[in-house]
């Protein structure tokens, strides 16, 4: 009786030491929408873009360039900028303009009639020198933003993908700690392309039909 | 002798002096890899119009990296807010891809391109027409085909000449 008990007492103990291992609340993940956690931070590619994303009742315009730095030999360095401007009064700050630290790439391997697709996440330092972010008063300042995008046609609106996420972790590597959300989603216009190379000129603009629209 | 020593003391020092009296980074010479990096917003002076929409403000994002050949990738976009001549809403859409790009001795940057224009009225996108951009810190030029729109000042967010 006495051994059954001191068993028992003994699994209850390891049953609540699970629970509160699992209880333990884990550091915040960059998640956003589509972007998978890990791609490639040794592959050679650029990344461009221009154009607009709805953010619910407002609109944001965004522009962005991610290359290799020269005499890349991997670990996802990239030079480049990311701005993005929100076009109303928010709480915090509508800036973000900051130059391009990390990227990690992929090309895809069906690319679109002028060559290009795949997707990237983009690194931008909060902390350099003349950069822009939003505000996270009270909370710790955000030391870096996460974009992440997808090139899937070259019409860009309705089909690319434009997000950007707020992080308090350095822009030395993907932010894993970002408390201040996301914003952005498909493209509401313009374009992202995502290639090999910026050698050569960009190919023709694309002539698949567009759906006319009036907007916003 | 003395004379010899402190003249070329002096000359040494203009050189130094001159040296160092450069800026901390240059502007940005014609034909070598640049990076235009923009978003932003803009009003238009009153009376701006395009093919008779009235403009009242517009807004752009552009992400164009240029190479020392003078060819270049990347994207354009520029909407344009307005009325129609029976004063409705509407909004322009400019989508350009940039095949050519230089950084002028003054600063600017002049991009050329195709582009579509989607009007915004319900008629359908025009595609394939010739887009030439000049873009400053402080406004962007566009034009598509023949047509010149008009200058949108900006008056927020950023334009960026890496």
């Amino acid at each position: 009786m006495r051994f059954t008990k001191t068993r028992a007492m003994f699994s209850l103990a390891a049953t609540l030491a699970l629970i509160a291992t699992l209880a333990v609340p884990l550091p915040a993940q960059a998640t956003p929408g589509r972007s998978p956690n890990a791609l490639p931070t040794d592959t050679v590619g650029i990344a461009t873009g221009g154009g607009t994303v709805a953010l619910g009742s407002i609109v944001a315009s965004f522009g962005l360039n991610a290359k290799r730095p020269a005499n890349f030999t991997g670990g996802g360095a990239a030079t480049g900028r990311i701005n993005f401007t929100k076009h109303a009064n928010v709480l915090g700050g509508r800036h973000v303009n900051v130059p391009v630290t990390f990227m990690s790439i992929v090309l895809t391997t069906t690319p679109t009639p002028n060559g290009t697709g795949g997707n990237a996440q983009i690194v931008g330092d909060c902390q350099a020198q003349g950069a822009e972010c939003p505000s996270n008063a009270p909370g710790p300042a955000f030391k870096s933003v996460l974009v992440y995008v997808e090139d899937n046609a070259d019409s860009g609106a309705g089909s690319d993908f434009f997000q950007i996420t707020y992080c308090t972790d350095p822009a030395t590597a993907i932010p894993l700690t970002c408390p201040g959300g996301t914003d952005g989603g498909t493209l509401r216009s313009g374009n992202i392309q995502i290639r090999a190379n910026s050698g050569g000129s960009g190919g023709s603009a694309p002539m698949a039909p567009i759906t006319a629209r009036r907007l916003p | 002798m003395l004379k010899l020593i402190l003249s070329s003391c002096a000359a040494i020092a203009l050189i130094v002096a001159l040296a160092l009296n450069q800026p901390a980074q240059q502007a940005n010479a014609v034909g070598t890899p640049n990076m235009l990096t923009a978003g932003g917003a803009g009003v238009f002076p009153a009376g701006a119009t395009f093919s008779g929409v009235q403009l009242a403000g517009g807004t752009f994002g552009i992400g164009v990296q240029t190479n020392s050949d003078g060819t270049a990738k990347g994207d354009l976009e520029l909407q344009l807010n307005g009325n129609s001549p029976i004063g409705l809403s509407q909004w322009i859409t400019v989508t350009g891809w940039i095949t050519d790009g230089t950084v002028n001795t003054d600063g600017t940057m002049t991009l050329n391109g195709t582009c579509t224009v989607d009007m915004g009225d319900g008629t359908p996108p025009i595609g394939g027409l010739s887009l030439v951009a000049s873009v400053s810190l402080t406004a962007v030029t566009v034009t598509v085909g023949s047509q010149v729109i008009p200058t949108l000042p900006k008056s927020d967010g950023w334009v960026f000449i890496d």
